[in-house]
């Protein structure tokens, strides 16, 4: 299985065998790293974009 | 209008006093600063927007009984949509806590709003666990009799037992989200009272409060 493929179903098939992320000291399951990372992106975004119709006093 | 000395009644005193501290146009205000106007500041919004899917998707699911879900595809759905908005409504608190955060949100008295914000934020944590402790599958077995010793170490044990199944449902229906729901009220009238906080000033500016 390709690793995008794989790494997808590792987020949405939640019956399946789980995945990890580990390096040494460091664990994470795939899920949350996903989650994790989505948030930063979206913080960020939030940030970095204009705001539509900013006409408000 | 009389002072609040003069009120016979404790309607009439509870009245001015809600009145005095959150006047009509502050609690509902049809305009707001125009530092409002960016996407960091609509992640509290999408936080009670996803809270009230996960309310009302519980109440559904609390209709149809805690095994609604396994034996039924509709009993299935809302399972999943309390499951989604419950992650939605924490991914949206957290970008949101970020936001508030590194702007320093706690300046201009606005200490408690903070601290309300920081205990929703535990109590919420508290009510999805005790939510995976009522699935009623293997999974629920696993959380519970992992969480049991270190909760029991903490002394918690004797009216907070994560192996009575009847115990945690009725935390996780009833309690837990009274508590939740208050604090995020309570949050959002000091949000109104105090003001939406704005941005941090740039370097060698006012200090913004």
């Amino acid at each position: 299985m390709p690793a995008a493929v794989d790494l997808l179903a590792a987020v949405f098939n939640l019956n399946g065998r789980p995945h990890y992320v580990h390096s040494g000291w460091f664990l994470i399951s795939v899920g949350n790293l996903v989650v994790i990372v989505l948030m930063v992106v979206v913080f960020v975004l939030a940030l970095l974009l204009p705001f539509p119709g900013r006409r408000r006093q | 209008m009389s002072s609040v000395e003069e009120r016979p009644t404790w309607t009439g005193r509870l009245r001015e006093a809600g009145v005095k501290a959150l006047p009509p146009e502050r609690l509902l205000p049809d305009t707001q600063p125009v530092f409002v106007s960016s996407w960091i500041y609509v992640f509290g919004a999408l936080t009670i927007a996803a809270f009230v899917v996960v309310l009302v998707s519980g109440a559904v699911l609390a209709l149809g009984g805690v095994g609604w879900w396994h034996r039924a595809a509709t009993g299935h759905f809302f399972n999943s949509l309390h499951l989604w908005s419950t992650e939605l409504f924490f991914f949206f608190m957290v970008v949101h806590l970020w936001g508030k955060f590194f702007m320093a949100a706690w300046r201009g008295r606005r200490a408690l709003t903070w601290i309300t914000g920081a205990v929703s934020f535990l109590v919420s944590i508290a009510t999805a666990f005790t939510g995976y402790l009522s699935q009623q599958n293997f999974d629920s077995q696993w959380i519970g009799t992992q969480a049991k010793d270190g909760l029991n170490a903490s002394g918690v044990g004797a009216f907070f037992n994560v192996l009575d199944y009847g115990q945690m449902i009725v935390w996780h229906v009833l309690l837990l989200p009274l508590v939740v729901g208050l604090l995020i009220a309570g949050h959002v009238l000091l949000v109104r009272r105090r003001g939406v906080c704005p941005p941090l000033p740039a370097r060698g500016a006012d200090s913004g409060k």
